[in-house]
């Protein structure tokens, strides 16, 4: 019988091993051929003065840092991440205090709740590339928009004349988008809430407000951490939008980091500028990520 | 009797598959990148197409969409340049893209016209075409009692006259195409100030004795800057693309647009007119685009593909191509002996005034070999420029930017 149970325990050791790297070695095949090693190419490509094409590799040549170092002295690069800090900042808290206002609605006992969730939800599903031609039908200066105030008597907007405007025009429109979303996120988050806690805090008194801000908003909060931490990986980078809305314009006002890398990889043939480019911004997601991670661990604890 | 007969029918099929596999095997298929535009359709390439199918069985061509110079780039990176390639001027300084001419084609042409890079002859001309004008409309400038500008002051004060009696001076355009109409400002209005103020303006900028952020390309620039800032564009143009900005000038928006001399085609000469856009120094060149095609290096069928290219711009094929493309994009077949096609009136009085009263001249941001310009640094020069009439950048430092990014991209390319 003892010798039995010393094979089993030894059995079960290698046995878990065996069946676990099996099953995970497909995906972790694939991960290493998708993600992994084109990061690693595309760091060594920023090593260099590679144009991105293969007939070009005989002019390869290592210029070491110098493209990490240029970045801090491309006045359109940093234009570009002025853009898209504040695109990610204003798109990142709005969606997410907008979701979760939504999801705190749609909680309650409403008729047509689950349509309006559909209605919330529908944008985020659709493709951004049509999401964008549609809202560029919209807000052109003779779109939808312009057409409908005319009519009521206004002046015509002209809101991809100016930066200011054209970068609140991809804001709203990726509001619009990705709200639904968070508030998916948040209404699973509430719904996850222990209801004997609110009730028992209607019991002490406590008034709708206060029973939110005191007992669920608390709970909520890994939800709210990875919510917003999703939104700034989402938003830093955006490129699609932009793309089709505002073409990076007026002028290169709207150009985003994603956007600047495609066009110096792509259209200016300096595919190890645009290498560097991207792995710094890769860095920025992952520490973002890393941040994310040790805060939840700190609420877990918490909680 | 019954295996008799299956083995006879077995081997009637062998034969006829042999038969068919031996036919289809002399066939070779290459593809032929085209250019679909408003004028150039794919009904009028398939023209094309059927006629030298017929005059070469035993060559297909298959027509591939070409959309813009990013597409050759994402082509080439992922080997899938077409055999045929037009107006590859993007391309062609790129080593080991495009194949050698052979010399028995290339000697069809005048050798000033072909292009010659890294000590090869790697693209022949198919055709030239003038570049911009200004288009008019002419009840337009009845109605504010302006006529033809012939200095640039004079085409300051008719955009004025025009504004001072609510009717809008010029249609731009934006959008998707805002580096397109950029990129025909520096085609087209700055090329000939530079070859002008310059004795050879490329080489002078290999060896720094110009530079982007001269005196007079920046006074050049602020002028062209003024027809934004004074407000003479019309305001929705940001929104437009090129093809919308175009019908919205028909449409009777605004008086003027400057678009390529491909748009006179077509157009009345009784309600349109044209002249040619004064520039800020007064000088007679003009830009003049020259159309290349070119065969990719690449092709499986190398041999296929300059019969073809021989067939069109200098054989049979040529007439047919007059006819179907360059009579509709006003383009001018540089071989000798080609046919000529009757122009619209508003086209033939483009080019009678061309050869009249102006030297054509390469864009220097085209011209090939030893002086061509750093691979990457159009593109930037017209996102610069973007950002001067778009967003009214300073002009003093964007071209300082504009000489660093030039410096760095041909220190990288040495």
């Amino acid at each position: 019988m003892m010798v039995m149970r010393k094979k089993r325990k030894q059995n079960a050791g290698l046995g878990n091993a065996g069946p676990s790297i099996a099953f995970a070695a497909p995906a972790l095949l694939v991960y290493t051929l998708l993600f992994v090693l084109p990061m690693l190419i595309a760091l060594l490509a920023s090593t260099t003065n590679w144009s991105g094409l293969a007939i070009n590799l005989e002019k390869l040549r290592f210029v070491g840092l110098q493209n990490f170092s240029r970045m801090l002295k491309d006045r359109a690069l940093l234009e570009s991440v002025r853009t898209t800090f504040i695109i990610t900042f204003v798109v990142g808290v709005i969606s997410n205090v907008g979701g979760l206002f939504l999801a705190v609605i749609l909680t309650k006992k409403i008729r047509l709740n689950n349509t309006i969730r559909c209605i919330f939800f529908i944008p985020y599903i659709l493709s951004s590339v049509s999401i964008a031609f549609i809202w560029m039908a919209i807000l052109s200066y003779n779109g939808l928009l312009n057409s409908l105030l005319e009519i009521l008597g206004f002046a015509k907007l002209n809101i991809f004349q100016s930066a200011t405007a054209s970068t609140v025009a991809i804001c709203i429109v990726e509001i619009w988008r990705t709200m639904g979303f968070y508030m998916v996120l948040y209404i699973a988050a509430l719904q996850s809430v222990p209801q004997d806690l609110s009730e028992a805090a209607y019991i002490d008194g406590a008034n709708g407000w206060q029973t939110f801000r005191m007992i669920k908003l608390p709970m909520i909060a890994q939800q709210l951490v990875i919510g917003f931490i999703m939104s700034l990986t989402t938003e830093l980078r955006l490129y699609d939008l932009v793309k089709i809305l505002t073409n990076g314009g007026p002028g290169t006002s709207t150009r985003t980091i994603a956007y600047t890398i495609v066009t110096q990889g792509f259209n200016n043939q300096r595919m190890g500028y645009a290498g560097a480019i991207a792995f710094a911004l890769s860095a920025i997601i992952i520490l973002l990520t890393v941040i994310s991670r040790v805060i939840q661990n700190k609420l877990e604890v918490k909680q | 009797m019954k295996t008799r007969r299956t083995l006879s029918l077995l081997l009637l099929l062998a034969v006829l598959f042999g038969c068919f596999a031996s036919a289809t095997a002399e066939e070779v298929t290459i593809s032929w990148a085209i250019n679909e535009t408003a004028n150039l359709t794919r009904e009028q390439y398939s023209v094309l197409v059927d006629e030298f199918e017929k005059a070469h069985p035993g060559i297909n061509v298959e027509l591939e969409l070409f959309m813009n110079n990013l597409d050759y780039i994402t082509k080439i990176a992922a080997g899938t340049l077409s055999d045929v390639n037009h107006n590859v001027t993007p391309i062609v300084n790129n080593e080991g893209v495009l194949a050698e001419v052979p010399a028995e084609l290339a000697a069809k042409w005048d050798p000033s016209y072909l292009f010659e890079s890294h000590g090869i002859v790697n693209a022949v001309p198919v055709s030239s075409q003038g570049q911009f004008c200004v288009i008019y409309r002419k009840d337009a400038f009845e109605a504010a009692g302006v006529t033809e500008p012939k200095t640039w002051e004079e085409f300051l004060a008719v955009c004025q006259t025009l504004e001072d009696k609510d009717i809008v001076p010029l249609m731009g355009w934006g959008a998707a195409n805002q580096d397109f109409f950029t990129e025909a400002f520096g085609c087209y209005w700055l090329a000939p100030i530079l070859t002008a103020a310059y004795e050879n303006f490329n080489t002078q900028l290999k060896a720094g004795e110009a530079r982007w952020d001269d005196e007079i390309i920046i006074n050049a620039i602020k002028e062209f800057q003024r027809l934004y800032s004074e407000g003479y564009f019309y305001e929705g143009s940001p929104s437009l693309d090129y093809s919308s900005a175009f019908a919205e000038f028909k449409n009777g928006t605004a008086a003027m647009i400057m678009d390529g001399v491909w748009n006179l085609s077509g157009l009345s000469d009784e309600e349109y007119g044209m002249f040619f856009l004064p520039n800020t120094t007064g000088t007679d060149y003009h830009s003049i685009y020259v159309c290349y095609w070119g065969v990719n290096a690449e092709s499986d069928n190398l041999e296929a593909a300059w019969t073809f290219v021989d067939w069109m711009l200098t054989g049979d094929g040529l007439p047919h191509y007059t006819e179907q493309i360059l009579k509709h994009d006003a383009q001018v077949s540089v071989v000798e002996g080609a046919p000529v096609y009757e122009m619209d009136p508003l086209v033939a009085e483009y080019y009678e005034d061309l050869n009249a009263n102006y030297t054509g001249i390469l864009n220097p941001l085209q011209i090939s070999g030893d002086d061509a310009v750093p691979t990457g640094f159009p593109a930037y020069l017209y996102t610069c420029l973007s950002q001067i009439f778009y967003q009214n950048a300073d002009v003093e430092s964007t071209m300082a930017d504009v000489q660093f990014e030039y410096e760095m991209l041909y220190s990288e390319q040495q």
